[in-house]
């Protein structure tokens, strides 16, 4: 077996055993946590065990499990640079296997949707009859979630890799910082569309249509625009993560 | 065939201090190498440079003409043991054995069973929960079991008392014996490694100050005893690098060759062990020895 081979088969393991973990925690915690309180409280009869299950915490667990194990680099790169894992090799491995994890997350939400809930969720709708073949709408839908989460996961990779450059107290200083300089930047942003009208800016506008694959009725809009637009970031936010796998080195 | 590590013109500061010098240094393969200096010196600077987990600010690491940096195959048969704990907490000591084995493709896992009985060490729990001196272990077990053929030790007996010790230097002979491959031992204890070591390398402020097989340096230190006069007269012009003296009776450490000089009666010549000619070589005071 190659090194990547098996650093991959490692990383993937640690990864789904996680996310099992993961599920069964917010399982316990929907249904486990509501039916004590049933029992305890004397109310057993209103409680459903479906309407706990059709929770729509589900869908959200994997990509919040993506951004946690996207983030994650310092601790498993000691694990890895102690085995005489390289880099470039370790940030390869975690990168498939979130792809793969992502994958695995993907199926399961469109199957838990379908399944659970009857529907398409989100953003999703507005993309949902663009094929006139139905096979080709879940496809999209498909494709949709995945890229969706891919991008999230690799923008967790992205800023993970950062973090890991700074100490502790240096991480905590950009994990509240950042929000707020985002805040203070949205709000510059909106006063200044305001005064200055970007937004009546006719290509501005159909830039951002175009981005969306935006068309008149809602539910035909053209979703190859938007994934493509997502597979782009997602190389980007990739090639930023590869960037500064690079510079990770044991601290003092 | 393996032609070694090779460390040429390698420099690390850290801010604005230089931890070490322009290093050029050879590690060759199947070799036992101890690696001296005192506290600060940069010895695990140099070992985590070697193991690729900080970056040289200048020079570079060749292994069989290859640079080490990102380069899988040759970390992959590299092993670093050092004082800091890579390894996650939460997990289990046999679970490390297993994540060991997988990444780096193989690992002699009846060895490590056995070691972990000889060790009496309980591989059933958490590697955070236990004592420096099990951690220790841990990493002993694993540097041996692994597939690397270059297997750094830095402080390998930090916490051990001396029955674990004693184990340890025994197997390390034994698997040393079995399956030769290089050993590089950084450890401040060297009068328990010096019966081991072929090759010895001190560093003293960040420079390698002597770089020679333990033969050839020990039989090239002298203890010099005698009266002080006498003593002071025979080592005019010699590489004195330390004394002591006690009434009229001196005790001169010379490193280097005697030359042909006539030896007077009142005068025993002996060699130094590594400890004191160690001792001597990097003593802050001594002035001498940064000419070697």
């Amino acid at each position: 077996m190659t090194r990547f081979k098996s650093v991959f088969a490692y990383t993937f393991n640690r990864m789904i055993r996680q996310l099992a973990a993961t599920f069964i925690i917010v399982l316990l915690f929907l249904v486990a946590v509501p039916l004590f309180f049933a029992v305890i409280s004397g109310t057993l009869s209103e409680y459903s065990i479906m309407d706990a299950v059709r929770s729509g915490v589900y869908p959200m667990v994997v990509g919040w499990f993506l951004i946690v194990i996207g983030a994650e680099t310092y601790p498993q790169f000691k694990m890895m640079i102690q085995n005489g894992v390289s880099r470039l090799t370790y940030w390869r491995a975690k990168v498939c296997a979130i792809l793969l994890i992502t994958f695995i997350g993907t199926i399961f939400n469109l199957v838990y949707n379908w399944v659970a809930r009857f529907s398409i969720s989100g953003i999703h709708l507005a993309y949902s009859q663009f094929f006139t073949n139905p096979a080709m709408n879940i496809l999209v839908d498909f494709g949709f979630e995945f890229l969706i989460l891919t991008a999230v996961a690799m923008t967790a990779m992205a800023v993970g890799s950062i973090l890991s450059l700074f100490s502790r107290r240096g991480q905590f200083a950009w994990i509240f910082l950042t929000p707020i300089a985002l805040i203070v930047l949205l709000i510059w942003l909106i006063n200044f569309q305001e005064r200055a009208g970007l937004l009546d800016e006719t290509w501005i506008v159909n830039f951002l249509k175009f981005l969306l694959g935006f068309r008149q009725q809602f539910g035909h809009y053209n979703p190859l625009v938007p994934e493509v637009t997502l597979v782009i970031y997602s190389g980007i936010m990739a090639a930023v993560s590869r960037f500064f796998f690079g510079q990770l080195k044991i601290k003092k | 065939m393996s032609s070694g590590i090779e460390i040429q013109h390698l420099s690390k500061q850290y801010e604005k201090k230089t931890i070490l010098h322009d290093i050029n240094l050879k590690f060759e393969p199947k070799t036992i190498y101890g690696l001296l200096g005192r506290n600060g010196a940069g010895k695990s600077t140099l070992l985590g440079l070697i193991s690729d987990r900080i970056f040289p600010t200048q020079g570079r690491i060749l292994f069989n003409a290859e640079m080490i940096h990102d380069n899988d195959q040759i970390l992959g048969q590299f092993y670093l043991m050092s004082e800091v704990d890579l390894y996650p907490n939460r997990r289990r000591v046999r679970q490390l054995f297993r994540d060991t084995e997988q990444l780096y493709g193989e690992f002699n896992r009846k060895y490590a069973d056995e070691l972990v009985k000889k060790f009496g060490l309980d591989d059933s729990s958490q590697y955070g929960k236990l004592s420096t001196g099990y951690r220790t272990i841990v990493k002993l077990i694993i540097a041996l079991c692994v597939p690397a053929t270059y297997i750094f030790l830095d402080e390998p007996v930090l916490g051990l008392d001396a029955n674990h010790r004693d184990i340890f230097y025994r197997e390390l002979v034994e698997t040393y014996t079995e399956r030769p491959r290089t050993f590089v031992i950084s450890t401040h204890l060297i009068e328990e490694i010096a019966n081991l070591i072929e090759q010895v390398v001190v560093i003293k402020s960040g420079r390698v100050l002597v770089d020679d097989s333990s033969e050839a340096l020990i039989a090239e230190s002298y203890a010099i005893t005698g009266p002080k006069n006498v003593v002071d007269s025979f080592v005019s012009g010699l590489n004195v690098i330390g004394s002591e003296t006690l009434g009229n009776l001196k005790a001169a450490y010379v490193f280097g060759a005697l030359d042909d000089r006539p030896i007077p009666d009142v005068i025993t010549i002996e060699h130094m062990d590594l400890q004191k000619l160690f001792v001597n070589l990097t003593n802050e005071e001594e002035t001498q020895n940064d000419a070697l």
